[in-house]
């Protein structure tokens, strides 16, 4: 298990930046996802606009023995565009050496579609980017391609959608989501001999309406109901702060013990730790769980490292917001 | 097939361009935890009217938290669904997909409730969303 030094050297991504399932995009902060399907190995994701649909990203994992590359990616093209459209495709030399048979479709005469394949040798992913273009620009060429990377499974990974980021040590699924507005959580899990570790993060916004419902302690209990069928929890919770650089949360964390007449279910943690914390900078309730103590501690030393919002992204919303206004 | 899917009749950028108006004239009523409370009074419609009396002077009285009451005050006709999107997201520092969910979803219950109209350039109305963000 990585240690905290590990994780706060992980990259560090702006706001604006998405990261899901190993890969991370720089993306307008317009941009927000509205469909987010598959795991690692295959998936699907859709981002948009208030308008329309602005960006598809598919993945889908093939072993290495069995690839026959320049086939699998002129195949997936010809799904995507069509055979003549996929014969005017061009190889496009990205920055980042990772990626090999870069392969670039422009749509001649927008509105269409622009389409961009390439396969990762980290994690053996063939990833392709659909822009749907509705004039001519050369925004995935030049600004969204640039960004993309992919991250290797056997590092800590960082996680963002929407306002809530993350780091993951290594070995660590993505288990189920749960994006509703003002309430966001991701729970990953890892499979092992015995007991999986699992580790959760909850984000509520925004913290001051929040408080205002209820104090920290009644939406620890919330938090903790979900598991009080198997486990009993701890009279007492405990005081705790935590410093990051310049932020500074405070809250309050629970022990939740599985009950003694579940001891035979040993496919389930012994025990589980929350920390419900504030974020006053953020003005955002954090809740983290986790089935031990230093696991918890590393993962919620890295929510919200990526909300020093960048102030490049707020100004465009702004000055974007006073035009149309 | 037999009971097609009821399409929605706004597009995206009528939806958004739709400026919200208050129906009804009541004051809102400020509470010390920075809410509002907005007090309506009753009308016996004919169906009801049919089953029992309804007391002189029933009213009914609408809860709103400080982002409600954001949304309420600008539903004046003149500002659009965009821009009280947009006003949400900037004052409480929520991604746009969040605060138009959000912002959506409580504009339409505010509608279903009787308290705000919208004033469109085309009359069809709009499908029903769902609090998912994805």
């Amino acid at each position: 298990m990585p240690n905290s030094k590990s994780l706060a050297s992980a990259p560090r991504i702006p706001a604006n930046f998405f990261a899901w399932q190993g890969w991370r995009l720089d993306l307008p902060p317009r941009w927000n996802p509205v469909k987010l399907e598959g795991d690692h190995d295959k998936g699907f994701a859709l981002f948009a606009d208030l308008v329309r649909p602005r960006l598809g990203i598919r993945w889908n994992k093939q072993r290495r023995g069995r690839l026959k590359l320049d086939a699998w990616i002129g195949r997936v093209l010809r799904d995507e565009v069509g055979r003549l459209a996929a014969e005017e495709a061009k190889p496009l030399p990205m920055p980042d050496d990772i990626w090999q048979g870069s392969t670039l479709y422009t749509e001649p005469q927008p509105p269409g579609r622009d389409v961009w394949i390439g396969y990762s040798r980290k994690s053996d992913r063939l990833v392709q980017l659909i822009y749907h273009a509705h004039r001519r620009e050369r925004l995935l060429a030049d600004t969204i391609l640039p960004t993309l990377v992919d991250l290797p499974q056997d590092q800590p990974m960082p996680w963002s959608v929407f306002e809530l980021s993350c780091i993951i040590p290594p070995g660590f699924r993505l288990h189920t989501h749960r994006l509703n507005a003002g309430d966001l959580s991701l729970t990953f899990l890892q499979r092992r001999r015995g007991a999986p570790r699992q580790v959760s993060v909850r984000q509520v916004a925004v913290a001051e309406l929040a408080l205002k419902r209820m104090p920290i302690e009644k939406w620890l209990d919330d938090q903790q109901r979900g598991s009080r069928k198997f486990y009993s929890r701890a009279r007492k919770t405990t005081p705790l702060e935590l410093a990051l650089g310049e932020r500074e949360l405070a809250g309050i964390s629970r022990l939740l013990k599985r009950r003694w007449r579940f001891f035979f279910m040993f496919r389930l943690p012994s025990r589980f730790i929350t920390w419900a914390l504030h974020d006053e900078a953020r003005d955002r309730l954090v809740f983290v769980e986790g089935s031990d103590e230093q696991l918890v501690r590393d993962v919620a030393a890295s929510v919200g490292h990526a909300a020093g919002v960048s102030a490049d992204a707020d100004r465009a919303l702004d000055n974007e917001g006073a035009d149309s206004e | 097939m037999l009971f097609p899917k009821k399409k929605p009749l706004l597009t995206p950028q009528q939806s958004l361009a739709a400026k919200p108006l208050r129906l009804v004239t009541s004051e809102m009523q400020m509470t010390e935890s920075g809410g509002g409370r907005l007090k309506v009074p009753l009308h016996q419609t004919r169906w009801t009217g049919w089953l029992f009396r309804m007391p002189d002077g029933a009213t009914k009285t609408f809860e709103f938290d400080a982002m409600g009451i954001l949304v309420w005050e600008q539903c004046d006709g003149k500002t659009s669904v965009q821009q009280i999107i947009r006003r949400i997201a900037k004052r409480y520092n929520l991604s746009l997909r969040e605060a138009e969910v959000s912002t959506r979803q409580f504009l339409q219950m505010l509608a279903r409730k009787g308290l705000v109209g919208m004033s469109i350039k085309s009359e069809p109305r709009e499908a029903a969303g769902s609090r998912e963000a994805v």
